[in-house]
């Protein structure tokens, strides 16, 4: 059976089947509250072939934030051997849901590996590296640019970053 | 290290075990002393602080090779506030 990552709103008894089971559960987008901050939590973990590290992080993560007051409805996990194209979906749904936002904050931690392409130090272009394949593909890949360039997060908009990669 | 012209460098990360209710548990090193010190962070440099502090408290007692000691560096502010509210040490739980 071929395993396909999916993008999760987070209950808090969710996580031990999360782990096993590939779901899809389509929450309702955050919806704007001129008295509070808007916030959300992205968690993605990429791990290769056998690696378990990633998916404990994003739990060890999502419980660090649910004590910083983060509601369960405001996290998106994203889990599991992932693709370029669907990796870039997630950024792109999370713009649509924060493209409007004039002020809030958006977390975002990665677990997974990374890459650079470039030939020198001053020409590096940092990415993550989905797959360990030794010459891995363009899908395989997606720089740190791109990432940013697809969640176009507002100016207003605190990003915070997390790669551990 | 120098690569070949066209060529590309994997970073691979680096996970360790650690210890996580008695058992040994497989963790990105980054993600765990991140994780393990947001909760009671107030801002950026102060979560920084935090992480070195217990990184090399592992270092010393023994339980976290050198060569697995994150070195970090913050991008940004550091007087900014982290997201959300800290814990008091008080009822922080683990």
């Amino acid at each position: 059976m071929q395993r396909i990552p999916r993008w999760h709103h987070v209950q808090p008894d969710q996580w031990q089947v999360m782990l096993l089971l590939v779901l899809m559960l389509l929450g309702p987008t955050p919806v704007a509250d001129p008295g509070q901050t808007q916030r959300l939590a992205l968690l993605v973990a990429a791990p290769w072939e056998g690696e378990s590290a990633m998916f404990n992080d994003v739990v060890a993560t999502y419980h660090a934030l649910r004590q910083r007051g983060f509601a369960p409805e405001e996290f998106l996990v994203l889990a599991g051997p992932l693709t370029r194209s669907v990796l870039l979906a997630f950024l792109h749904d999370v713009q649509r849901r924060i493209g409007a936002w004039h002020r809030g904050e958006v977390w975002l931690s990665f677990s997974g590996h990374g890459t650079f392409r470039g030939t020198t130090a001053a020409e590096a272009r940092p990415g993550l590296l989905l797959t360990n394949a030794l010459h891995s593909a363009q899908e395989e890949q997606v720089l740190w640019e791109e990432v940013f360039a697809a969640l176009q997060v507002p100016a207003t908009v605190q990003l915070t970053l997390l790669p551990d990669s | 290290m120098k690569a070949e012209p066209g060529a590309e460098l994997a970073c691979r990360a680096r996970n360790y075990r650690f210890e996580h209710q008695g058992n040994p548990q497989e963790r990105g090193v980054i993600s765990y002393y991140a994780g393990q010190t947001l909760a009671q962070a107030t801002t950026f440099a102060a979560w920084l602080q935090r992480i070195e502090a217990l990184s090399s408290a592992d270092l010393q007692e023994g339980r976290l090779a050198w060569f697995y000691q994150p070195s970090l560096q913050l991008l940004g502010p550091a007087t900014t506030r982290l997201p959300g509210e800290p814990v008091k040490v008080g009822i922080e739980q683990r």
